[in-house]
């Protein structure tokens, strides 16, 4: 995973907006390999879905894409991107509207051969339970949980996508994982 | 730190290295004798090595070089949709025009049905924000992030007249002096283009300034706190 640091962003949306056409898709596509795993984390666990994180993940870029020509440096680019990735995953799960409160689907870990078969159910039924309990939080917890749980962002950048003061990024985050542990227990 | 709230607070900040030294040593002396705050810290830590183990199993599968193909085509069908939706619009509305009655009942039915719709709209709109101030009430974070909210609408509310009313405009101002056989026609077809502009001008000028300022200075003290 990597990451831009304040000067790349600002000379790639420079090239992103001013540059020939050859030159605006080369800083778009740098812009697209430098995030695209942290949006991808993020939208995977907004959406609960790979697929939908995927095109959550398209459209994401695809409105970065659009708009970067009046993106005016306020903030930082990635903290830009992730708060569209956050609308773009947001937008995706209401769009699903016969789901309801489906859990995230449970990627395949290749167990170890020396594994213990007990223990690996046991864990995998708590891997279950988490992820259903996840997928019933509110909107607001499981926002700030997902951004939390995205490498490389700090407190003070998830305060600025969410929009709330840095306080209340953590009692919110506290909030949430309070509400996960109740969702948990309710379906021990 | 006193209570154990402030200590979870604490668990989730040290978590995530936002805690310092000497609230690190408090907190590790009170989990040291609280059972309950050590169950908070187990469940912190757990549930964000779980996200953390999905994301990378889902990422170790991934295809970037597929994914980056399928992103740059989903780039082109959008850009030859919006092309074809534009048309489609233009191909739709002409007929339409045409085809619409000059009957004054009927424009009534249409306007105060349309007045009906708005004023409900408020109305809803309005309670809506009522109860979500009253659930906030008392975090001053959370009303804050409200009126961001809010005034972001509001400004985004701004934006989109600037494409709907020129468009309602030139459809009400064909729709009523179509086919300008007269200079009568045509002066209503101008006083209907001049006053939307008007009105255009009004929000844009006017309305729209006092809220972006109002959001500009949300936002800077937003950063402070």
């Amino acid at each position: 995973m990597s990451l831009l640091d304040a000067q790349t962003e600002l000379a790639l949306c420079a090239r992103a907006r001013t540059g020939s056409r050859a030159d605006r898709d080369e800083a778009f596509e740098q812009i697209f390999r430098a995030l695209r795993a942290q949006v991808f984390a993020l939208c995977l666990h907004l959406t609960g879905s790979r697929a939908e994180a995927e095109d959550a993940l398209q459209e994401c870029f695809l409105a970065v894409h659009q708009a970067i020509g009046s993106f005016r440096g306020e903030a930082r680019l990635a903290t830009w991107v992730y708060r569209i990735a956050v609308r773009s995953a947001l937008s995706v799960r209401a769009r699903r509207r016969d789901r309801g409160h489906a859990p995230i689907e449970e990627a395949a870990s290749t167990p170890s051969p020396g594994d213990d078969p007990e223990a690996q159910a046991a864990t995998r039924q708590e891997m279950r339970r988490f992820l259903d309990a996840l997928a019933r939080l509110p909107e607001e917890h499981r926002v700030v949980l997902s951004l939390f749980a995205v490498e490389g962002l700090d407190h003070a950048q998830i305060a600025e996508i969410v929009g709330v003061p840095a306080g209340t990024v953590w009692s919110r985050l506290h909030n949430a994982r309070k509400r996960l542990g109740a969702l948990m227990a309710a379906t021990a | 730190m006193e209570r154990c709230e402030d200590f979870e607070v604490g668990i989730e900040m040290r978590l995530h290295g936002a805690l310092d030294a000497p609230q690190t040593d408090s907190l590790v002396a009170h989990l040291a004798t609280c059972a309950s705050c050590r169950a908070f810290e187990q469940l912190a830590r757990g549930s964000e090595n779980a996200m953390n183990q999905q994301t990378n199993l889902h990422l170790q599968t991934l295809d970037w070089d597929v994914l980056w193909k399928r992103t740059k085509t989903f780039f082109d069908t959008q850009s030859r949709q919006r092309v074809l939706s534009s048309a489609v619009v233009v191909l739709a509305l002409a007929p339409m025009m045409m085809l619409m009655e000059k009957n004054v009942l009927y424009n009534a039915v249409l306007l105060g049905g349309s007045w009906a719709a708005a004023i409900t709209w408020r109305l809803l709109s309005s309670r809506q924000k009522l109860a979500a101030v009253a659930k906030y009430e008392g975090d001053t974070g959370e009303l804050l992030f409200f009126y961001r909210r809010e005034l972001e609408d509001r400004l985004r509310a701004t934006r989109a007249v600037l494409v709907v009313l020129p468009m309602l405009a030139i459809f009400l101002a064909i729709r009523l002096t179509h086919p300008f056989e007269t200079m009568e026609q045509w002066i209503g077809f101008a006083g209907v283009v001049l006053v939307s502009l008007g009105g255009l001008a009004y929000v844009w000028l006017v309305r729209r300034p006092p809220i972006a300022r109002e959001l500009q200075q949300l936002k800077s003290d937003l950063q402070k706190r």
